[in-house]
């Protein structure tokens, strides 16, 4: 009888799914493109309390889709620690994805409402169109982009236009 | 002639006691020098930096984890294995510069720590393959790795090759070492750290290098 438990045991493992042996950490499926690298050339400081990790001097975030630059770089993690709160870059900010480049003296992104804030001279480049203002703020689910205290908007658009006055 | 009888004594056992003490000293008083090796427990539990010293060189106590723990000597000799008696003190021939003793305790073979907050909650499980007093204050861990055991912190581990932890500053150290860091969906790598764990503070000074792993890759930044 033990013996006949043993060997259904041992079927039914051999024939659960892969997923069902996933590790701690590994619970979501990832894929390749799901990875994101952060480097310094200073130190780090990790709060495990506050749960907020800094780091320091010449930060480089860099993903598949472009890369980020900052002198000084914080992370917020929610209270369990599992997932990001929010995003501080400070310094010399200098933003490269795809075709479009930024930079500004702060950056500030919130992943839960989508929303990426870039302060403080901030500019962004797309080809010949440019938009400088003292506020960038990204809405990205919705890709709209609000603009404060601008000082100048350059944009030539790709077709040609006849203007009558 | 009973007074004669007595002071005769008296006398007798004073010249024996002074012809005797000469020859003792020349077939060594244990723990009499302490810049020499010495096979006396009386020196050793003097110098011992641990708490609660073992009371001779072959018993064992256990500062860490609740493994035994053998009282080794810095000169790398085995207090139980050299010349523990001694009466076979006289067979060793005296060191002509004396050497300044400075007793260790080690743990091999892998230990475990759990290291409670200040609630009494268990805070933190530590675990590694030696560790060794080098100072009273200081302590040698190898192949360390901390688990978090907390759930205000979460998961997190800290594993090293060797670390230094200041038992008075209760703060751990390794320069130029190999560190990495596991939370949920992320990987700290650096060398040389420092870990505060009053402060709940791990600092890494070098090569550092933090990947991170999500669906959808939209908790860091807007690329």
């Amino acid at each position: 009888m033990k013996i006949a438990a043993i060997i259904c045991l041992l079927i039914v493992t051999i024939f659960l799914p892969p997923s069902f042996f996933q590790v701690r950490g590994e619970e979501e499926s990832v894929g390749d493109d799901d990875w994101t690298v952060v480097t310094c050339d200073g130190n780090l400081l990790m709060d495990y309390l506050k749960q907020r990790i800094t780091f320091f001097n010449n930060v480089l975030i860099k993903n598949p889709r472009g890369s980020l630059r900052a002198d000084r770089l914080i992370i917020f993690l929610t209270p369990d620690g599992k997932k990001v709160e929010r995003t501080e870059g400070e310094g010399n900010i200098r933003i490269k994805m795809e075709e479009k480049t930024g930079t500004s003296d702060k950056v500030i992104y919130y992943p839960e409402e989508k929303k990426a804030i870039m302060l403080g001279n901030a500019v962004v480049s797309s080809g010949s169109n440019s938009v400088r203002g003292g506020q960038i703020t990204f809405y990205l689910d919705k890709k709209e982009m609000e603009v404060q205290d601008t000082p100048d908007l350059k944009y030539i658009p790709d077709d040609d236009y006849d203007v009558n006055f | 002639m009973l007074k004669n009888f007595t002071s005769l004594v008296i006398i007798g056992t004073s010249l024996v006691l002074a012809g005797l003490l000469p020859a003792e000293e020349e077939a060594g008083s244990p723990g009499s020098d302490l810049l020499s090796f010495s096979p006396s427990p009386t020196p050793v539990t003097d110098l011992s930096p641990v708490p609660a010293p073992s009371p001779s060189p072959s018993s064992s106590s256990s500062p860490v984890g609740g493994l035994p723990v053998s009282s080794d000597f810095a000169s790398g000799d085995n207090p139980t294995s050299s010349s523990p008696s001694p009466s076979a003190g006289s067979s060793v021939a005296p060191s002509p510069t004396p050497v300044l003793i400075t007793p260790t305790q080690e743990v091999s073979g892998g230990f475990i720590r759990y290291i409670p907050d200040k609630n009494g909650d268990m805070e933190w499980k530590l675990d590694g393959t030696t560790v060794k007093f080098l100072s009273p204050t200081c302590l040698e861990i190898m192949d360390m790795k901390a688990t978090s055991l907390s759930a205000k912190i979460g998961y997190l581990t800290i594993t090293v090759g060797k670390v230094l932890y200041y038992t008075d500053s209760r703060k751990a150290q390794a320069e130029g070492e190999q560190i990495t860091v596991r939370r949920e969906n992320m990987v700290l790598t650096g060398r040389g750290f420092l870990w505060s764990p009053n402060l709940k503070q791990i600092r890494v000074f070098e090569d550092v290098k933090v990947l991170i792993k999500e669906k959808g890759n939209l908790g860091l930044f807007p690329l």
